[in-house]
């Protein structure tokens, strides 16, 4: 899914209180760098802004886009300024309906605050902004640090967020990456299309020479050229700025691809299992014998040695997979299953 | 780059094969002028091998007449069971070689389609295990699987004018570790192919349809997605300049 979120940090003068080490607003800043890189590995093709309320107002910090390293580069607790004022929630919430709004229909929009202080002071009923945002179908989620507050309460549950309230630094980080995954969807939410992109080549000229590109024209080497209209573009993922192609390279959308094809769990093995693998393996393309072992068998992905299913006193667990009915171990079936997401044996075209 | 913690394991095959042909972990207490320096049987046992893969090749045609139709090398299950080994070795205990572990790729095929996935998410976890992908390609077109995957982990990606080429470029290039490679003046490609391959057809593309649910890329459009089984209410995207994402201001 494609999501767009708008991140609002709370400065207000709460923010300053040291329950946190080293204060509440570095810990929190520290912690919003981390989960913008973990949003952007996550959800390939979504985009992220950043705000702040302090003194009563809500000012932006970066506009919705693509790319972490800016926005990262935004969130220095030096730059910032101090944290003062107050918090103003109704604030945040009609700068997210204005910009939320004009987004595509297929995107799901959400709001995120984290937010230290106890109250929030506004300038009218802060009820009906939270009324607005649920016409406009953004989803608001809040990450409290001080204690619950009632009217987040309100709006979280309005609008079909979540709320949570951090005890101390881990709970915060846990909250607050949890918000990196993407939600469950609703199908008032956001409806389903078909969306046209392109996928630009890197050009190939030499490291020497230098071309104007993009918007404000820069002087720059490498650079992407876009399949409809070879407008020449910075970097990836972006938005053509002559014929509006939205351009990714295939790598941002293959993170997710693990998801849609996932591998079969692998299953301990047992006698029974042994003998029927033993039937099928004969007629493949033999990848056998390859390590001198005692027990007679190895996993077929770490090549360590791997006791006979049943046997007393097992070096390691044995598994199996159903699929292409080879052999791994313990190790093996973590890593394929939480980390590669490709199972070794299938991909020798197992049965 | 000469090392007594150095670790070396090699697979060979072809097609649907891959066997591993040399493991010199140095576990062994005895270990044997075989296992340290392995030129002389490793030498004995590819030529094994590829009559081995010779003798597979024609019997197979009369063993499964029906079998689709063969797929290239099986790169992804060859990279997969070497990261599944790298991932074991990272977790033991004893001296480091000096460097990230690496990965070289020596191909003579071209890429085949139907292992995208498979090849980038293995290209994503050895980002994630900070393991360099490196390859020497032998084919007569670039191989983009493998461009993205050097490119994406920090490794070096060759195609020599000819075989004779390669054991200048093995030499030059691939003895030394990661740290040292830094000091080689090495002239790189900028070229990177990063077109997607559609799902329906496989073929490459340029400009496609992404699903919004799953994000599944296709070179038509169609009323329901084929993946995740939602339907379409229309088509959207690109049509004026600074439509949707850009902020108000």
């Amino acid at each position: 899914m494609i999501r767009y979120l708008l991140l609002v940090v709370d400065m207000s003068r709460a923010a300053s209180a040291q329950d946190l080490r080293p204060n509440r607003l570095a810990c929190i800043l520290g912690l919003c760098r981390s989960f913008i890189r973990e949003f952007f590995d996550q959800n390939p093709l979504s985009q992220l802004g950043i705000a702040i309320m302090r003194n009563g107002l809500v000012e932006k910090l970066t506009d919705l886009s693509g790319s972490p390293e800016a926005q990262v580069a935004k969130l220095d607790a030096g730059k910032l300024g101090s944290p003062a004022g107050d918090a103003s929630l109704q604030n945040a919430l009609d700068l997210s309906v204005s910009l939320l709004r004009s987004l595509p229909p297929y995107g799901h929009r959400e709001l995120l605050v984290v937010f230290s202080a106890l109250a929030t002071c506004d300038p009218g009923n802060v009820l009906d902004s939270a009324k607005a945002c649920k016409a406009n179908n953004i989803r608001v989620s809040v990450v409290g640090v001080a204690a619950e507050v009632y009217v987040c309460r309100r709006i979280t549950e309005e609008t079909g967020g979540t709320y949570g309230v951090a005890l101390n630094e881990t709970h915060l980080e846990q909250l607050l990456l949890a918000h990196s995954s993407p939600p469950p969807a609703t199908s008032a939410q956001a409806k389903a299309e078909l969306v046209r992109m392109g996928f630009p080549q890197r050009s190939t000229e030499e490291a020497s020479s230098a071309v104007f590109v993009g918007l404000e024209a820069r002087l720059l080497s490498g650079n992407y050229t876009c399949p409809r209209c070879k407008a020449r573009v910075p970097e990836l993922p972006c938005e053509c700025h002559i014929c509006g192609l939205t351009l990714i390279s295939s790598p941002h959308l293959a993170r997710s691809y693990h998801h849609l094809f996932p591998v079969p769990p692998y299953h301990e093995d047992s006698k029974e299992r042994a003998e029927e693998a033993a039937g099928v393996l004969i007629r493949q393309p033999a990848m056998r014998d390859e390590v001198p072992t005692s027990t007679g068998s190895y996993c077929f992905g770490c090549l360590r040695e791997v006791s006979q299913p049943g046997a007393a006193g097992q070096l390691h667990l044995t598994l199996r997979c159903g699929r292409c009915k080879q052999v791994f171990c313990f190790e093996c079936d973590a890593y394929v299953h939480e980390q590669l997401h490709n199972c070794p044996g299938c991909e020798f075209g197992g049965t | 780059m000469l090392n007594s913690h150095n670790r070396l394991a090699i697979f060979a095959g072809q097609q649907e094969m891959c066997h591993l042909v040399h493991l010199g972990l140095g576990e062994d207490a005895n270990s044997s002028a075989d296992s340290v320096f392995p030129a002389g049987s490793l030498h004995a046992r590819l030529s094994e091998l590829v009559a081995r893969c010779k003798q597979a090749a024609v019997t197979a045609p009369a063993a499964d007449a029906g079998a689709a139709a063969p797929s290239g090398f099986a790169l992804s299950g060859g990279l997969s069971r070497a990261l599944c080994l790298l991932h074991r070795l990272q977790h033991q205990r004893g001296g480091r070689p000096r460097g990230r572990p690496r990965v070289l790729c020596v191909l003579g095929s071209i890429d085949a389609p139907m292992q995208y996935i498979p090849v980038m998410n293995a290209i994503f976890s050895a980002q994630r295990a900070e393991v360099v992908l490196d390859a020497v390609v032998l084919a007569s077109e670039d191989s983009s699987f493998l461009q993205q995957a050097a490119h994406l982990t920090g490794g070096l990606y060759f195609r020599p004018a000819g075989a004779a080429a390669l054991l200048g470029v093995l030499l030059n290039y691939f003895v030394c570790d990661t740290a040292t490679r830094q000091q080689l003046d090495v002239t790189q490609e900028l070229g990177v192919d990063f077109r997607a391959s559609c799902f329906c057809h496989k073929f490459v593309i340029e400009t496609g349809y992404v699903c919004s649910v799953c994000l599944s890329i296709f070179c038509q459009p169609s009323r329901a997605c084929s993946t995740c089984g939602t339907a379409f209410t229309g088509v959207a995207g690109g049509t004026g300049g600074g439509s949707s994402a850009r902020g108000g201001s």
